[in-house]
């Protein structure tokens, strides 16, 4: 299997990299990052998108990546962070400026039982790394669009996760790579087992 | 040039100033540290520099010929911040350069001395056979200097690249390009310049005695001075495994032992300095990623008690797939700790507010031995000298929970150990930035 690791300029890209070397054994994993033209003709299995600065409209040729070969092909889509409020922006929901900005402090989230969240208890923590995130959502609103939402902040009810209701896209808010992540490697494991092993 | 490295045991009775009054009178560079705590290593001094390297293409071809078992120094040097724009893909980075000294520099010297600090009567003397075309120097001089002669000279204060509204400034913008979701945390610093009669000698050992130092550094090259007081080490190789250990979070000791503790555990407790360490944690595991498996955080937080402040740190290891000094750099450089994350955007930020390059400084001292080990500080607290010129750089990490005026005013209170070694009243600073428009 190729999977095209998306880099947006990161600093947490080759962390992402050596989880999903470790649950995607026998696999190639190809980083690129965002401005290069030539993933547009790539071959690939499975996108990964990074996390990354800024906002999800500032991220290279992946729109147009996303639109004539992720959709179409209905290839297997794994967004972390910016990766997230990237999907969430392509089906039109509005991302910008939260609440409760938090870089590098492991919060309590909340997850609704999809497979995603196999193995992993009903509330766990994991790292977040965002200023920017999901906004106008209503209290209790569980989907929007096309789009489904898998997991909370517990304090603020912040959308942690979401997964396409139709096709192979999965994003998480939270950073599955960080180390404050105890469960960051059984999410990957799931996501590789979910699209790919069924 | 093939090299091979010939060891004699001394019996002498030195301490660090006499390491530094050697490596004054033969252009030298001594790496010092004054704990006795194993991990930092001995001091290291090479003097009578016989070849350059300023491509770490030529480094790599020279280090790539004369490797060797023996884990004696084969090259001393640095490498400066602004090295970073020739790493990273052209046009992300401006080419804002300061040039007091070369971007990229190492040294082959004609003699090593390693010194123990837990054994003050003898030094390893390590001399280099090179060709008979370069001047060489008598083993039996090496010794013979003056003791270093203390003047009482005193410095003024000349000015700061940013004045303390523009560091203000510079502090709110960087919050707002964190809340627009550029960054997470970004390192500003400014660059302080003053004039000295101290001799840079004199300076060094001042500085030298003002706390415990893991990473120090007094070199001397074509009559320019580098002296560090560094506590952080950016990375050191030891049979294939790396090391990088950030420090994020300082506080002050205390006198009286319960405050002491109290101080400690306000460090620990703090949500802004362990979510500073988190990311750049987070940050260098991503870099160690690149070249190595197996990638670690050995301690978080683990406590680095010196004289005067506690430090938070972590010890990041991983096992690497390359032996080549220049893949390591490549992945690592510039420090996670003193650029913020992200990396990429963060240092162009830097770039924009500071507007000037920062040049050795937050760049790297160390040593690359015959055995491909090699040990880096990261060049902080640290001060140059060019004929009675000297500056320095003094910053921090700016979060979300920054203040703009307590960032400001952390600035002066880092650089007190160099004010006071320069024998600078502090308050000279305040006065001029408040007055100055």
């Amino acid at each position: 299997m190729k999977i095209l690791l998306l880099d947006n300029y990161d600093s947490f890209t080759y962390n992402l990299k050596s989880q999903l070397e470790r649950y995607s054994s026998g696999s190639e994993i190809i980083v690129r990052r965002n401005r290069d033209e030539s993933v547009l003709d790539l071959i690939f299995d499975c996108l990964v998108i990074s996390p990354g600065p800024m906002t999800w409209r500032e991220t290279g040729v992946l729109r147009e990546l996303f639109k004539n070969r992720i959709v179409p092909e209905k290839i297997p889509v794994l967004g972390i962070c910016l990766g997230m409020q990237f999907i969430a922006g392509y089906y039109g929901i509005e991302v910008d400026r939260i609440v409760n900005p938090v870089h590098g402090t492991a919060v309590e989230i909340r997850h609704t039982g999809s497979g995603l969240f196999k193995k992993i208890p009903d509330t766990f923590k994991a790292a977040r790394y965002n200023s920017l995130g999901l906004i106008n959502i209503g209290q209790g609103e569980t989907e929007k669009n096309s789009l489904v939402f898998t997991s909370f902040e517990a304090d603020s009810g912040t959308v942690m996760s979401l997964e396409h209701k139709t096709l192979p896209f999965a994003g998480f808010q939270f950073h599955t790579e960080s180390f404050l992540t105890g469960i960051g490697d059984r999410i990957i494991g799931n996501f590789m087992e979910y699209y790919f092993e069924n | 040039m093939k090299i091979n490295p010939v060891l004699n045991t001394l019996n002498v009775l030195w301490d660090t100033d006499l390491l530094f009054s050697v490596t004054d009178k033969y252009d030298g560079a001594c790496l010092f540290t004054s704990t006795d705590d194993q991990s930092y290593g001995k001091n290291i001094v090479g003097i009578n520099p016989v070849l350059n390297f300023t491509d770490i293409d030529v480094l790599e071809s020279f280090l790539r010929e004369n490797r060797s078992a023996s884990d004696t120094p084969l090259v001393l040097g640095h490498i400066a911040y602004d090295f970073k724009d020739r790493l990273e893909d052209q046009g992300l980075y401006k080419n804002v350069h300061e040039r007091i000294f070369p971007e990229f520099q190492f040294t082959l010297y004609e003699y090593y001395m390693i010194a123990d600090n837990s054994d003050r009567t003898k030094i390893d003397l390590i001399r280099m056979d090179i060709p008979r075309k370069y001047d060489r120097i008598d083993p039996g001089s090496i010794f013979k200097v003056d003791p270093v002669r203390i003047s009482g000279g005193k410095s003024v204060y000349k000015g700061s690249s940013l004045t303390k509204e523009q560091y203000q400034n510079s502090v709110s913008k960087i919050r707002d390009y964190i809340l627009k979701g550029d960054i997470y945390q970004a390192n500003l610093t400014r660059k302080i310049t003053a004039e000295t009669d101290l001799t840079p000698v004199e300076l060094a050992v001042r500085l030298k005695n003002s706390n415990s130092i893991g990473f120090g550094v007094f070199a001397k090259s074509e009559g320019k001075y580098v002296i560090s007081t560094s506590p952080e080490r950016f990375l050191k190789t030891d049979n294939g495994i790396l090391t990088s250990s950030p420090i994020k979070g300082t506080v002050e000791r205390s006198d009286d032992e319960q405050k002491d503790i109290e101080n400690l555990d306000t460090l620990l407790n703090s949500q802004k300095e362990l979510a500073e360490l988190a990311m750049i944690v987070d940050l260098i595991r991503n870099d160690m990623n690149k070249v190595c498996t197996g990638v670690e955080v050995k301690e978080f937080p683990a406590v680095m008690k010196l004289r005067n402040v506690y430090h938070l740190y972590s010890d990041v290891t991983g096992m690497l797939v390359t032996n080549k000094f220049s893949d390591i750099i490549a992945a690592l450089f510039p420090g996670g700790s003193i650029t913020g994350c992200p990396k990429i955007r963060a240092c162009q930020i830097i770039e924009e507010l500071e507007g000037i390059g920062r040049g050795l400084y937050t760049g790297n001292y160390g040593y690359v031995s015959f055995n491909g080990n090699m040990d880096f500080n990261i060049m902080i607290r640290t001060l140059f000298c060019d004929k009675g010129n000297i500056s320095f750089n003094a910053g921090g990490g700016i979060t979300l929970l920054s203040d703009p005026e307590n960032e400001y005013k952390e600035t002066i209170h880092k650089a007190k150990n160099i004010y006071d070694a320069l024998n600078m009243e502090e308050i000279w600073e305040e006065r001029y930035c408040l007055t100055e428009k």
